[in-house]
């Protein structure tokens, strides 16, 4: 056996084989695959290199050294034991495994997100329609006043700041939203629960002042084109948010946290395409539904078009069906 | 890989038998990185803010922010949304682009990891970084520092649902590598500092005067007088410069 001595000039004779895995490191993350005698060479450099490692750290525990040595070892072992995927092949997989597979695994979650949006929708509408005063309890006084005097609070807003500007601001606002209704999810399903009943309290109180004040077809004319897919995304993420609050409340077999971390994982892909579907409609709602030169025909195709697509792009319907034979990996 | 978290570290085993323990940063080193960062963001959004004013119009224009009379076109485009993007996408994008690091954390020494050790992945940063919104409730994060405070490994929720931890950064250090020079952190060379360490380990087995002999003479050659100290002095020395 090697002295201190005998193990320092071992170590020293390495070194300059390391400065070469690192270089061949570097390439070979950026690279997508390795052929075989590349993965050969980095298995028989990363044996080696892991004796050094140890070597090391027995010589020289807790030096830069030794951590130097080890972060070394760490990123080729990571390398070779990474499952090498195409980067194409992982984006096609997510649109056709991952988020159809994700939309069935939160199925019950979706029709109780929906049934608390529309029973707090259809219950607020009803008591405004009968005691319209309640609605000064979550609308401004601003927007009732101008209800009042027939106007909605939407007219002339493409006079104040331009399309671009007006639909950033809605689709900012309607991301944050949906992204709180999800977030609220981890204190078990509570937070998402007041968000949801909150926005579908909103929908319904205004709904029934601008019908009280004869201006029911104004407001089915502007908000047509884009609130269909606007509000099936607030549900959507609501429902994750809510998927996420049972993985608390009922972990099953894994420890609560894993079950959180697991539907947190699953769910937040739906959240993902849920918000780019809310640039689309914010950009709807900038350009055509204050446009008072757009007709009903227009705004129902609009509509339909973005809703239709909503659909099958979560159910992985819009994709071809060999991507859903792809694992990803090689 | 398997992965073992204790309250201090993160073991790592790899399949080919390597294990390494990965340090994790806990709430002062987490609250450091964050400051630094929070001031690097709000810097950068406050000056894009104030350069796209002046360059756009002036200190006139800077005036006029207040006023209904604004040219939105023109200062949404290239003033707010840019200054807004800064603040708001600095933690998601610094973080996918740089590895699980930001300046902050560059600079506080940490870098987020996924529970095997790995830099996180773009899935998990983006989930943390969603649950901002809870952790940062209802001000100055009280809800994520609680969380930190209360949980064994120091993360917030939006590292409890991402599957990622801050871990100190242990990076490639290539001069590291040069075996001739010395450490700069302990002033010992790797030579002197396996000898140091062998005579650590042989340190109950040798009498007081070896012991002496032995560390004064090791001593010495660091440059530390050593006149008249007695063994347990020299142990302590000694075992300051393991430490570094």
């Amino acid at each position: 056996m090697l002295g201190v001595d005998g193990q320092m000039r071992w170590l020293s004779a390495r070194a300059a084989r390391w400065g070469v895995l690192e270089g061949w490191l570097k390439r070979a993350e950026r690279s997508d695959s390795l052929d075989v005698r590349e993965a050969t060479e980095l298995n028989e450099e990363l044996a080696a290199l892991t004796e050094d490692a140890q070597l090391a750290r027995a010589l020289a525990p807790r030096t830069r050294f030794s951590e130097s040595l080890d972060a070394l070892a760490l990123r080729g072992h990571r390398l070779s034991e990474r499952p090498l995927k195409r980067r194409g092949d992982a984006v096609k997989t997510f649109l056709a495994v991952e988020v159809p597979d994700a939309l069935k695994s939160i199925h019950g979650a979706l029709w109780v997100s929906l049934a608390i949006f529309l029973s707090a929708t259809v219950l607020s509408f009803a008591l405004v329609r009968a005691n319209p005063e309640l609605a000064q309890l979550f609308a401004s006084e601003e927007m009732i006043a101008g209800v009042e005097r027939g106007e909605l609070w939407t007219e002339g807003l493409l006079n104040v700041m331009p399309s671009s500007i007006l639909a950033f601001e809605i689709m900012t606002n309607n991301i944050m939203v949906t992204l709180v209704a999800f977030a609220l999810g981890v204190f078990y399903g509570v937070g998402t629960f007041y968000i949801l009943a909150t926005n579908g309290v909103m929908l319904g109180t205004i709904s029934a002042l601008c019908v009280v004040h004869g201006v029911g077809f104004k407001l089915l004319e502007f908000v047509l084109a884009h609130g269909v897919t606007e509000l099936s995304v607030i549900v959507l993420a609501a429902a994750c948010g809510l998927a996420v609050g049972d993985a608390l409340t009922h972990p099953g077999d894994q420890t609560r946290t894993a079950a959180f971390r697991d539907a947190f994982r699953r769910t937040g892909k739906l959240v993902l395409m849920g918000a780019l579907f809310l640039v689309l409609s914010g950009i709807v709602e900038g350009y055509i539904s204050p446009n008072e030169s757009a007709s009903m025909l227009l705004r129902g195709i609009a509509s339909l078009s973005l809703f239709t697509l909503f659909l099958l792009v979560l159910s992985g319907r819009a994709f071809p069906p060999s991507w859903r034979g792809l694992s990803g990996e090689i | 890989m398997s992965e073992r978290a204790s309250e201090q570290t993160l073991t790592v085993t790899t399949a080919q038998g390597l294990t390494v323990e990965i340090e994790l940063a806990q709430l002062g080193a987490r609250s450091f990185a964050f400051v630094l960062d929070w001031h690097i963001r709000v810097l950068l959004a406050l000056g894009w803010f104030l350069l796209g004013m002046l360059v756009i119009g002036g200190t006139e224009k800077l005036r006029d922010i207040f006023n209904a009379d604004i040219d939105w076109e023109m200062v949404g485009y290239w003033v707010m949304l840019p200054s807004a993007a800064i603040y708001l996408f600095y933690h998601p994008l610094l973080e996918v682009l740089m590895h699980g690091s930001t300046p902050g954390k560059r600079m506080a020494g940490v870098r987020v990891v996924g529970l095997n050790g790995e830099p996180a992945g773009v899935a998990a940063i983006l989930i943390r970084n969603v649950l901002r919104i809870v952790d940062s409730a209802p001000a100055f994060y009280a809800i994520g520092l609680i969380c930190c405070a209360l949980n064994r490994h120091h993360v917030r929720i939006g590292d409890l649902a991402a599957g990622t931890l801050l871990a100190y950064d242990r990076r490639v250090d290539k001069d590291a590598f040069n075996l001739t020079q010395a450490s700069p952190a302990s002033a010992l060379s790797l030579k002197q500092r396996a000898l140091l360490l062998e005579l650590l380990e042989r340190w109950p087995e040798l009498s007081d005067a070896v012991r002496i002999h032995a560390a004064a003479t090791l001593l010495a050659k660091l440059g530390e007088p050593t006149v008249g100290a007695g063994a347990a002095l020299l142990k302590s020395r000694l075992e300051a410069y393991v430490r570094g």
